[in-house]
């Protein structure tokens, strides 16, 4: 044994001379990894079903990099060999008997281990339980062994066991099944086998074939696991031969070869532990071979493979997470462009008539004198259209019937605005409420969650008040209009020269012709006449050109009309689809934030090296 | 089949042929239909034999257990895994249990059984879960079959759970030995805590059993509770005694389903009379406002009913002063007949239209179109509320512009019928009592009497041998005009005082016929309604089923 013990610390001193300045690499990026995945574990805790949507099936090669490839570098490698097999196949059994006495309790119902216990020798028991060996569980001294089976400590608890007899380079698991109903057990079993280096099967004739026996070692051959199968329970007769058959087809399934041992059924087992365990062709007991294998070789070959392994699968892991990335994406971009479209549903009405509007604006940027000349002239002609509107209008009256709708005042153009634009939150949370429920998973309760929370009562009049700026709609629009318009007076210098003087060249025109004549004929007449009609005439060609101007001044109006939707739009998505999109963007954050680009990075430098 | 059963399979029939907008119903359609479905075959199926199915993993000695019942190396039994492929049927000669594919044998050491072997629940050849599942599905009894080292297995568990309550469940320790007395109260224990209630519970040694009857010479060991299952098989299995099973089965099935029912649709229905409520109350506002806003239009024009209270006075109109009231009349219209000739003119106005229904005029035969953009608005803004509420409580998208179309259809034939029934009544009355007979009457008297008297004149003072002067004629012809004209203007004045009255009384009537309800969101009402009452329905068969 010490012979043994004095060529373990050689080689493996050799080995990591070896490979000291990979391996530094090698460790720093799976040690990165493994930070940053129990980051992206801790983060996404707090939602089941999108843990369980990203880490399903993960759990082979994250627990390789947690209990073998991190604590690897951690230098306390020694050959862990682990007893494993279905529910009540005689694990403890076999634990025993390699231990040469009950340590871990044996019963007769099924499911009965629900914690691991390790053994060891003194020094390496002393490791262990300073958290060195396993760090990923609390180790805890195997005071009694009714707690192994019972459920009160806490999942990650795990036995240690001193056993003076094992040599330093070996240390001895035994664990819960993965099985049975008690799924809780799997994932301890899981967990802890993953840090073994050898496996020990432990089969019968009823379990050697099932789905996740086969499955469970399957996996543990592609990485690098050296597996030791042990037929339990087996008939001796005809030298093993059914057992013999059953360990090749079980070699054959999982696909690989290596010696087999048995255990005999025999009921006076449990009285008598220190029996060896003979192997089923040729000399030898399993205990022996297990002392007999090369432990820095097969360590070095485990931690190869298990790279390798995780490698290939952390990459496949990186892809399906960009993909619950992008379906979630996805959720985020269909709400805002939902939000987008509700908001161009809102048609803004001035309450002002523009082509009015412009004239008033050309009109405030007249000299004085001119200013007086076209309100002059606009009285006038404001005289004569109100009696000839009251004399149509007793006509139409009579004839129509019908009284024409008042134009709105500002609060009922106020108050029209505001029930247009709650109508069109409400809508898109209605149609929300229906998106979220023919969504998918993960993206579905997320969503879900917050259109359950989200209260369209207080956020709607908070929308109308981000929206509507001002009391009054037509002011509003008015002095955008007047920005707008200033600076196209200041742009087109020939159009607004013509239009400053539009009043005054119409208006005095007729007066300079009419002036002269009178002069010359010394009587008043046709040129007065036409003095008086001038400003009529000019105000009917000036109204027509300013209104014509002020249909281009619809060019003026969509700025507006567009500056609305945008508020509209950016408030609905902070009102409606933030709310709704809350707990789904917390996520998609983490997926965009930099535990998922480390993670790559490390992935990428572990593929490199 | 009894009638209660009957009755409630028929009511569920209804519920599963729901293809409405309601998602919690009608996500659980597929899964009823299913059930329903099941139900009438296991119903239909009381009297054939009683089919049990052994389950177990892989191992365990299920194909052993049959051979040992039946006392013959019936089914293949091997030490390797998995030995048996595909269900295997034991059953009666003459009878023909099975589906495609699956192995059968007669035998008669039960003949009134049908055993089911099926395949293993856990193998790495997942095919065989496959046609457990639906050995499973045919089975009215199932016999879970463990061995010490697998009784608690998930695979095998898992196929069990789904079925709890549907099928009664028997367990069988095979493989016992003195050593393993306490997996019984581990596994019955265990069974319990998932909710699966055990018939019976046997320990058997099937080998040693098989052993026995096949006649091998060390035959006198153990063999626990084999007679007791055999017993347990050959007579307590009784035809009777299968029926109650088969019977208990179905009824499990039923309980579960109206349970699944009754928790994810029936637990709604105040949910839904909520809903109705505020739709109710949404239909009623939308109602108000639009009486608000059609009040305000049509109904609140004097001119309106003055032309159609004129009209048929005009039409009624008798006597001197009615001729001339029918002149005054033709010339004050005149304005709004010409527009009717001028294309454009007032001829689209919403109260032109009115006029004319009130009038009983041909002239406008198309419907009144009083959707102005402020009831459009208006609608759109109960709309939102009541589409928000809808797919709060889980309806899917309803077709809004039907709805619409229907408010506005329904809002123009209450408008018409107000229009043509009791306002053009009112009207005509009131038309009718200022030019009854006595009113005229009444109204011809002054004038005539006048010209009574002027005439007298006229002769008295002729024969008197006074030539009257032109002023006579002038001062008479005054007197008389302003007599007609003070009596045309209190027709007038009365006319429209009618009108006035008119008026009020037809928008007492538009209120009533508007706010009668069910005038809006008519699909949504439908939707909910048609919900509401499957939802009733869900609760009401349910606690039915628990008495």
């Amino acid at each position: 044994m010490n012979q043994r013990d004095f060529e373990y610390g050689m080689s493996g001193s050799v080995a990591r001379v070896d490979a000291a300045p990979r391996d530094a690499a090698l460790g720093r990026a799976l040690s990165g990894f493994d930070e940053n995945l129990r980051r992206l574990r801790q983060t996404l805790a707090a939602d089941a079903t999108l843990t369980r949507e990203v880490f399903e099936g993960s759990e082979a090669w994250s627990n390789l990099l947690a209990y073998k490839l991190v604590p690897h570098l951690a230098g306390e490698g020694c050959l862990i060999a682990a007893v494993t097999g279905g529910t009540n196949t005689g694990k403890s059994t076999v634990f025993n008997l390699l231990l040469g006495a009950e340590i871990s309790p044996i019963l007769a119902t099924a499911a009965a281990t629900a914690r691991p216990v390790i053994a060891a020798n003194a020094t390496r028991a002393k490791q262990c339980l300073e958290g060195k060996l396993v760090p990923e569980f609390s180790p805890s001294p195997m005071d009694s062994p009714a707690r192994v089976v019972g459920h009160d400590s806490p999942p990650d608890t795990l036995f240690v066991t001193t056993a003076i007899h094992l040599p330093d380079r070996l240390v001895l698991l035994d664990t819960p099944d993965v099985d049975s109903i008690d799924t809780e057990h799997w994932e301890v079993a899981d967990a802890i086998r993953a840090a073994g280096d050898v496996l020990i099967a432990v089969l019968t004739g009823e379990k050697y074939k099932d789905d996740r026996v086969i499955a469970y070692f399957r996996q543990a051959l592609a990485s690098g696991r050296v597996i030791v199968p042990v037929m339990n329970k087996a008939n001796p007769a005809d030298d093993f031969a059914v057992a013999r058959k059953q360990l090749a087809e079980f070699r054959e399934l999982v696909g690989f070869d290596a010696p087999c041992f048995v255990l005999p059924h025999s009921f006076a087992i449990a009285d008598n532990f220190s029996r060896p365990i003979p192997a089923l062709d040729g000399e030898g007991t399993l205990f022996d071979y297990l002392l007999s294998l090369d432990a820095p070789a097969i360590k070095r070959r485990v931690y190869r493979d298990s790279v390798k392994h995780f490698a290939a699968q952390a990459g496949a892991f990186l892809d399906h997470t960009g993909q619950v990335r992008n379906a979630l994406a996805a959720v985020v971009d269909e709400f805002e462009a939902r939000a987008a479209l509700a908001a161009s549903k809102y048609d803004p009405a001035p309450g002002a008539a523009v082509g009015g509007l412009f004239h008033e604006y050309v009109q405030s940027k007249r000299s004085l004198v001119f200013r007086w000349i076209g309100a002059g002239s606009r009285g006038a002609a404001r005289g004569a259209a109100l009696v000839g509107r009251t004399i149509s209008g007793a006509f139409r009256k009579r004839a129509t019937l019908e009284r024409r709708e008042t134009p709105p005042t500002d609060k009922d153009l106020h108050a029209a605005h505001a029930k247009a634009i709650e109508r069109i939150a409400r809508d898109l949370a209605a149609g929300y409420i229906q998106t979220a429920r023919n969504l998918r998973e993960p993206a579905s309760h997320l969503v879900h969650a917050g259109v359950t929370a989200m209260q369209i009562d207080t956020a709607a009049p908070a929308i109308v008040k981000q929206t509507i700026h001002s009391e009054s709609i037509s002011e509003e629009f008015r002095q955008h209009a007047y920005r707008m318009l200033d600076s196209w007076w200041h742009d087109h210098k020939g159009k607004r020269r013509i239009l400053e003087a539009l009043d005054g060249i119409l208006a005095l025109t007729p007066a300079a012709i009419a002036v002269p004549i009178s002069m010359h004929t010394a009587g008043v007449g046709v040129d007065v006449a036409i003095a008086v009609a001038g400003p009529m005439v000019e105000q009917f060609f000036a109204r027509v050109i300013e209104y014509q101007f002020g249909d281009a001044m619809f060019d003026f109006l969509s700025p507006w009309r567009r500056e609305q939707q945008q508020a509209l739009e950016a408030s609905l998505k902070e009102h409606l689809a933030g709310p709704c999109l809350t707990p789904l963007r917390t996520y998609l954050g983490v997926f965009d934030g930099n535990i998922m680009s480390e993670l790559r990075r490390f992935h990428e430098s572990c593929l490199i090296i | 089949m009894p009638d209660h059963l009957a009755s409630t399979l028929s009511q569920l029939d209804s519920l599963a042929a729901y293809e409405g907008p309601w998602r919690p119903l009608r996500d659980e359609t597929p899964l009823l239909r299913r059930r329903l479905a099941e139900l009438r075959e296991r119903e239909q199926r009381l009297d054939d034999l009683l089919v049990i199915a052994l389950v177990g993993g892989s191992g365990v000695g299920k194909s052993t257990l049959l051979n040992a019942l039946a006392g013959d190396q019936l089914a293949e039994t091997s030490e390797f895994r998995p030995c048996t492929a595909i269900p295997a049927v034991y059953q009666p000669p003459g009878s023909n249990f099975g589906l495609d594919g699956w192995k059968r044998i007669h035998g008669s050491a039960l003949e009134h059984l049908v055993i089911i072997d099926t395949p293993d629940s856990d193998t790495v050849i997942r095919q065989h879960r496959e046609s457990v599942i639906q050995a499973l599905t045919q089975s009215d009894l199932i016999l879970i079959c463990g061995s010490p080292e697998k009784y608690l297995d998930e695979a095998t568990w898992s196929l069990l759970r789904p079925l709890a309550g549907e099928r009664t469940m028997v367990c069988v320790e095979t493989k016992a030995d003195l050593e393993t007395e306490s997996v019984r109260d581990h596994w019955t224990a265990r069974l319990r805590e998932q909710g699966l209630t055990i018939a019976d519970y046997f320990r058997v040694s099937p080998r040693r059993s098989l052993d026995r009857k096949l006649g091998e010479p060390e035959a006198a060991r153990d063999e626990f509770d084999f007679a007791r299952l055999e017993s347990f098989l050959h007579e307590e299995l009784s035809t009777e005694q299968a029926r109650r099973i088969k019977r208990s089965n179905v009824s499990g099935l039923l309980v579960k389903t109206l349970a699944t029912l009754r928790e994810r649709v029936g637990a709604r229905a105040p949910e839904l009379n909520t809903l109705q409520r505020f739709l109710d109350h949404h239909d009623k506002e939308v109602a108000r406002e639009v009486y608000a806003l059609v009040g305000q239009r049509i109904f609140a024009e004097p001119h309106l009913w003055n032309f159609a209270l004129g009209r048929e006075i005009s039409l009624r109109a008798k006597g001197v002063v009615g001729t001339l009231y029918r002149l005054l009349e033709a010339v004050r219209t005149l304005p709004a007949r010409v527009a009717t000739w001028i294309p454009r003119f007032g001829r689209d106005s919403a109260g032109r239209q009115a006029a004319a229904m009130l009038t009983e005029q041909s002239l406008f035969e198309q419907n009144i179109d009083v959707a102005t953009l402020a009831i459009r608005d208006c609608y759109a803004n109960h709309q939102s509320h009541v589409t928000l509420e809808c797919a709060k409580n889980g309806f899917d998208p309803l077709n809004v512009e039907q709805g619409l179309a229907e408010f506005l259809d329904g809002i123009q034939q209450r408008l018409a019928a107000v229009l043509r029934g009791p306002a053009r009544d009112r009207v005509v009355a009131r038309a009718r009592a200022l030019t009854s007979w006595p009113v005229m009457f009444v109204a011809d008297i002054p004038p005539l009497a006048f010209l009574g008297y002027a005439g007298y004149r006229i002769v008295s003072d002729y024969f008197a041998g006074t030539i009257l002067t032109g002023d006579y004629f002038l001062h008479a012809s005054a007197v008389l005009a302003i007599i007609l004209a003070l009596e045309l203007a209190a027709l007038s004045i009365s006319a429209r005082a009618l009108a006035w009255s008119a008026r009020r009384a037809a928008t007492r009537d538009l209120r009533t016929a508007l706010l009668a309800g069910g005038i809006a969101f008519g699909p949504e009402r439908s939707a909910v309604a048609e919900a509401a009452r499957c939802a009733d329905v869900c609760a009401q068969v349910a606690s039915e089923s628990k008495h």
